[in-house]
């Protein structure tokens, strides 16, 4: 019994704790449903926040040269070679075509040459930049095999950059995938 | 008697936790934040209240304009609902929120502009509506063009308040656009605004990428007549070249702590990933196969790397360690996989992959489990890149007819299209910034 009787007092102390506890509380938040007014400018540090200006400079191109007369005129001599998609090994026709360029520039010591490697549209940047690359190559390669001293070709990949046609089909495409040749200035 | 001192003693037991708890709760909590349940669901609801002015007149569309970039900027960080609060008597509005029980956390944005000698200030406020206490003051000061830029600060550090992740409203994105007559870098803000050109190299430039500090880019210039590595400021200026081996020097990818490069060169006849000091120096090559290596992408930890090889006979997703070991090929469904992105909180790959005709971006996590696709749009989506809170991705899609950027939520939905003049790829979202 006297058990019993402990516990309700304590019983009775803790729901007198608890309802003092929760007055306090409820005195401290008290909520007014007002929007307290805004802090007096002072109080809060501005921050200055500016817009740099935007300043783009030229990044200057190299001087190029015309070539004279007579390598202007073997290089429109030489002819374009083309590739299957995603392919950069030389077909039969490829050869054959590469066989004349070789020829031209074996006859022509003063011409010098960039061999550009070219991509059709399908596929990301950077993998037909690496794509072009292997065209040009195989291009190089297959005249340095001919003869021609690897010092004379040069070679550059404009991946997908510069198509020879616009256009969205396969006649386009087929045009775009090439190596291409332009006279080294 | 004995089962009436039982209950007694449970209900003790009851009324001391019921004391003591809220106490250890109350001690502890963060004094702001609002909890997020998960990263994707929308868990808070924002009142935008009408943007008011003080002082001299002539600022309403200041304001006006202010209230509408915030309100975009929050709907658009994807955290949360955002409702306009009804124009008129703010106190009576928030009045009509008492005794209601609220389904999710409520809070309201207000912002007052006004003029202190020739520039303009933004007082913004957060108010949480239940607590019934400002959260957050914020006091901006600026000329006329730099308002977007205060209002995405602005918006950034509600995101930050209530998330505990800071926003991105402040971030850029840099890609190619042949807007001038040439392929030029040029850099816009995450929502397409201040859309302006970086480069002048009159050539072709390609593939840009931020250093992680978001002062510079790294990109690919055809200036010299040889695709060379360049570094332009954010803002432009003159850009130095960091690599110019013969043949391509090409993907740039800036590591996570700043210090390396890792890039493409076929100077040793073929297409390998190297990674090089920003200064160019100490050139290591990673990868060594007659196949195409290209386009790195690090791993946020900097201690990996996803990259494009052909090594497969079509181009596929590898990764391995960023010293070259432990290759392992990711992605195994589709012919022709590229353009990897590892996601700044590392979990997830995202890249383009050929179906049918087309290229569509798909994500995949990175064991390779379970690729999925975002985009099935006409035309070809390429070139995913992650905001840097992952939240987002930013893409170039031709699904207009010709290429631009586009930016859409990491599950490919909300789509928005950033630009409408040119031709517009290559995209990359830079890093958060210490002062933006």
């Amino acid at each position: 019994m006297t058990r019993k009787k402990v516990l309700y007092a304590a019983l009775v102390l803790l729901t007198l704790a608890l309802l003092l506890s929760l007055g306090c509380a409820k005195k401290k938040v008290t909520p007014t449903g007002e929007l307290p007014s805004a802090p007096a400018p002072s109080r809060v540090p501005a921050e200055e926040i500016t817009q740099p200006d935007v300043n783009a400079q030229e990044t200057p191109a190299q001087v190029e040269e015309e070539p004279g007369a007579e390598i202007t005129a073997a290089a429109s001599k030489l002819k374009d070679v083309f590739f299957a998609f995603d392919e950069y090994s030389l077909t039969e026709e490829a050869r054959e075509i590469l066989a004349s360029d070789g020829k031209v520039l074996s006859q022509t010591r003063k011409l010098n040459v960039v061999i550009e490697g070219h991509c059709d549209e399908r596929g990301t940047v950077e993998y037909n930049l690496a794509l072009g690359e292997k065209r040009a190559n195989s291009a190089k390669s297959y005249l340095v095999n001919y003869g021609i001293e690897a010092s004379r070709i040069s070679t550059v990949s404009y991946g997908k950059e510069r198509p020879f046609d616009p256009g969205h089909d396969e006649a386009a495409w087929a045009k775009n995938r090439r190596a291409h040749f332009v006279v080294q200035k | 008697m004995f089962s009436s001192a039982k209950i007694v003693l449970v209900t003790l037991w009851l009324m001391a936790l019921w004391l003591f708890v809220p106490v250890a709760i109350g001690s502890e909590q963060p004094e702001v934040r609002l909890e997020i349940r998960t990263s994707q669901s929308i868990s808070i609801r924002i009142y935008v209240a009408r943007f008011g002015t003080l002082g001299a007149g002539g600022l309403g569309k200041y304001a006006a304009e202010c209230e509408k970039i915030v309100g975009s900027d929050l709907q658009l960080s994807g955290f949360f609902e955002v409702l306009q609060a009804p124009a008129g008597d703010l106190n009576a509005f928030l009045d009509s929120f008492k005794n209601k029980v609220a389904s999710r956390e409520e809070v309201l944005v207000e912002g007052r502009v006004s003029a202190e000698g020739d520039k303009i200030v933004l007082e913004g406020r957060l108010y949480d509506i239940a607590g019934r206490k400002t959260i957050m003051n914020k006091r901006y000061k600026f000329s006329e063009p730099a308002l977007r830029r205060a209002a995405h600060r602005f918006s950034d550090e509600i995101v930050l308040q209530l998330t505990g992740e800071k926003g991105i409203a402040s971030t850029s994105i840099a890609f190619i656009s042949n807007v001038s007559g040439a392929k030029e870098v040029r850099v816009m803000d995450y929502d397409g605004y201040g859309n302006k050109q970086v480069t002048m190299e009159r050539s072709i430039c390609l593939s840009p990428h931020w250093s992680p500090d978001g002062q510079r880019i790294v990109y690919t210039g055809y200036s010299s007549g040889n695709p060379d590595l360049h570094v332009v400021g954010r803002y432009g200026g003159k850009p130095y070249t960091l690599s110019a081996y013969r043949g391509l020097n090409s993907s740039p990818a800036w590591s996570p702590d700043g210090k390396k490069i890792a890039l493409t060169l076929t100077k040793d006849g073929n297409a390998e990933i190297y990674v090089m000091n920003t200064d160019g120096s100490g050139l290591r090559r990673l990868t060594s196969h007659p196949a195409i290596d290209s386009s790195p992408s690090w791993s946020p930890s900097g201690r990996q790397m996803a990259f494009t090889s052909d090594r497969s006979g079509s181009p596929q997703v590898y990764v391995m360690e960023a010293d070259g070991s432990n290759v392992r090929r990711l992605t195994f469904a589709g012919a022709y996989n590229d353009s990897p992105a590892w996601s700044p909180k590392g979990d997830r790959i995202a890249y383009a992959s050929r179906i049918g005709n087309n290229f569509e971006v798909f994500v995949v996590d990175i064991a390779g489990a379970s690729p999925v696709q975002l985009t099935s749009a006409k035309g070809n989506n390429e070139n995913p890149n992650w905001s840097p809170d992952g939240r987002q991705l930013v893409l170039s899609s031709s699904r207009g007819g010709k290429r631009d950027i586009y930016v859409m939520n990491a599950d490919g939905s909300n789509v928005r299209r950033l630009t409408t003049q040119g031709d517009n790829f290559n995209p990359s979202w830079s890093p958060r910034t210490g002062e933006e």
